[in-house]
């Protein structure tokens, strides 16, 4: 009789462990190359996970952004069920997103997944200007072309004009 | 497949898609029972008045480009984005005086190919109709994948059948009326688009805290309301230069101007430019809210729609849906209308049979409609890329078509090879700086090289041409 109990009370935790073990959730992972660059401060990150919800939830996702490779500080910037997010608007820089699924009730999570690296170096500013400067050239004879040829058929029945 | 958080009930979209669709459908064949001939059907008897002008320019303006791309504009690139989209509107207001001259020199033309063939030759006018199809086309599918987007975000309508349904809708109502169903429509759309805006922008500004949006833009995503984003600063005139493409050469705009009444056409687009103006800046301004509510974006497209749903509920909602379904059934129609018009009169009746009667002609108008929703709806099924870049990639061909058009219009010395070669020249360098550099200079570069071309052949080779020729019923 005691035997038994002892086994009783081995198994126990053992069946504890297994059944966390099994409910622990798989690594989300982002569909995104592991370093992506962008000259113009915004990027679409996506991601996917293998693991078929449990009870038909939706699960959800937190995606942090850092600095730094160690995430040290970061910022939760998203939290819910989508499985993409936009972002624009960044400066210069190095960005770091990681991503995990967690549990409605947020008492379980899965691992985080493998970061991704987003750098941002903005296309230069003489070049953005002198595209500014072409684009207004050529809006400015855009408006002088239409402006002199409706005076110039205006003034001449036959409309001719150059 | 990225879930988007949903706002309406799936069953409270289907209603309100269902009732849409009866709508206009009913009221596009009510509107389209007077056309009877092929310019009845085609250009609604060319006599189209200020009011019904002015609605339908402004309407057929007012697409998910406006309501869709003016928010993502503003989502990437900030304020200068907002302002940048809504530049626009100097395609409408440059294009005013244009009507005016087209309509002089060519009372009973039909399409702008008609223009670029009597104006410039084959070879031009082969250049012109590939572009303008293609542009067409690439707009249709941007429509018709908005339509789908739209309805999926605001009430997880799944893509393929809010797509499927709208071009549906827009295909039977053109297939009836032709631009009698088209105008008239646009007529009450534009009216819907109006009241509605308005009432969404009071909302917005009713609801948010214009302080806490620019301490949260400032610490979030401070590159939004920098002045110095590189890529905004590049964008505004490549916007700009797109929009005069779009109108300049598109049948759309070239097909009302033969359908508005002597003296209407220059007034209407006018006003249509600013009624329009306003609408990109609003729409826009909301996009830019989105980090201060939390509201997490999957698809920049949808940042407009899924923000004014937020900030104003189910009842903000319901006015979104509405509003966002005339702007894309307006634009779908006229784009319908005005490319099987392109293709009936410059393809079927000049290259394949000249001697089609009316009542043939008219049929096969009917059939290119149909094939045209068709095709839209194969290549819409799988959802590729932003509206963003399946515009932006017609582009640089339609802002290479500027020079051509105008100096078309205007200058005796406009030759054909300079047309020629604007076209292919501008076509080719603007696709190649969509690659290198980006779609928000594609356009710009596209122009630039097609201005040079045709300035270099105007006094290269100057032409001699007698204006008389583009009146097709002198020849």
């Amino acid at each position: 009789m005691k035997l038994r109990r002892w086994k009783y009370l081995i198994a126990m935790p053992a069946l504890f462990i297994c059944i966390n073990l099994a409910a622990q959730y798989a690594v989300p992972a982002f569909v995104n190359p592991s370093m992506e660059k962008t000259e113009s401060g915004y990027i679409k990150l996506s991601w996917r996970t293998a693991e078929a919800a449990p009870s038909n939830a939706a699960p959800i996702f937190e995606l942090q952004q850092a600095d730094n490779p160690d995430f040290d500080p970061n910022t939760l910037i998203y939290h819910g069920q989508d499985y993409a997010t936009f972002i624009s608007g960044l400066p210069d820089g190095n960005y770091y997103y990681r991503l995990r699924r967690v549990s409605p009730e947020g008492d379980r999570y899965s691992d985080w997944s493998t970061p991704v690296l987003v750098q941002v170096e903005h296309h230069a500013l003489e070049l953005a200007f002198l595209l500014f400067g072409i684009g207004a050239t050529v809006f400015l004879l855009t408006v002088g072309i239409v402006l002199k040829g409706i005076r110039s058929s205006e003034e001449k029945q036959d409309g001719t004009s150059i | 497949m990225e879930h988007q958080s949903e706002i309406l009930s799936p069953t409270t979209g289907y209603i309100l898609l269902g009732i849409l669709a009866v709508v206009w459908i009913c009221l596009g064949i009510y509107w389209g029972r007077k056309a009877k001939s092929l310019d009845g059907f085609m250009l609604a008897g060319r006599n189209v008045g200020l009011a019904f002008g002015t609605a339908t320019a402004m309407a057929t303006w007012v697409t998910s480009n406006t309501t869709m791309l003016a928010p993502q504009f503003a989502l990437q690139l900030g304020i200068w984005g907002m302002l940048a989209y809504s530049t626009a509107a100097f395609g409408l207001f440059l294009f005013a005086p244009l009507a005016k001259r087209i309509k002089q020199l060519m009372p009973k033309g039909y399409t702008s190919g008609d223009f670029i063939r009597l104006r410039y030759g084959k070879p031009a006018w082969y250049v012109f109709l590939v572009i303008s199809i293609f542009y067409g086309f690439t707009w249709l599918v941007s429509m018709g994948m908005a339509g789908g987007i739209l309805l999926n975000a605001l009430a997880g309508i799944p893509y393929q059948v809010g797509m499927s349904v709208i071009l549906f809708v827009c295909v039977t109502y053109t297939l009836f009326g032709g631009l009698y169903a088209v105008i008239g429509t646009d007529y009450i759309q534009s009216l819907i688009i109006m009241v509605g805006i308005v009432v969404l922008g009071a909302g917005v500004l009713y609801s948010i805290n214009m302080e806490v949006v620019y301490t949260d833009l400032h610490a979030q995503k401070p590159m939004l309301i920098s002045v110095l984003l590189p890529a905004a600063i590049m964008a505004i005139f490549n916007n700009l230069l797109f929009g005069i493409g779009e109108v300049f050469h598109s049948n759309v705009w070239w097909s009302r101007a033969f359908a508005m009444r002597k003296g209407v056409g220059q007034k209407a687009y006018l006003l249509a430019g600013l009624m329009w103006l306003p609408i990109p800046v609003g729409a826009g301004f909301i996009a830019l809210t989105s980090s201060s509510l939390g509201i997490n974006i999957t698809s920049p497209d949808m940042v407009g729609p899924l923000m004014a749903a937020h900030i104003l509920g189910t009842v903000g909602t319901v006015i979104v849906f509405v509003v966002f379904f005339c702007s894309l059934a307006s634009s779908i129609d006229s784009l319908l209308a005005a490319t099987s018009d392109l293709i009936v009169e410059d393809i079927y009746k000049k290259m394949i049979n000249p001697a089609a009667p009316e009542e043939k002609a008219r049929r096969v108008s009917a059939y290119v409609i149909i094939g045209l929703g068709i095709v839209a709806w194969l290549v819409c099924l799988p959802r590729i890329g932003t509206l963003a870049t399946v515009l932006f990639f017609a582009g640089p061909m339609v802002a290479s078509t500027i020079y051509p058009i105008v100096t078309g219009l205007f200058w005796k010395t406009a030759g054909a090879a300079g047309a020629l070669w604007a076209m292919v020249a501008g076509s080719v360098a603007g696709l190649f700086a969509y690659f290198t550099v980006g779609w928000y200079a594609a356009s710009l570069i596209g122009a630039t090289v097609s201005i040079t071309v045709t300035f270099v052949f105007a006094k290269w080779r100057p032409g001699r041409f007698d204006w008389a020729k583009l009146n097709e019923s002198n020849v």
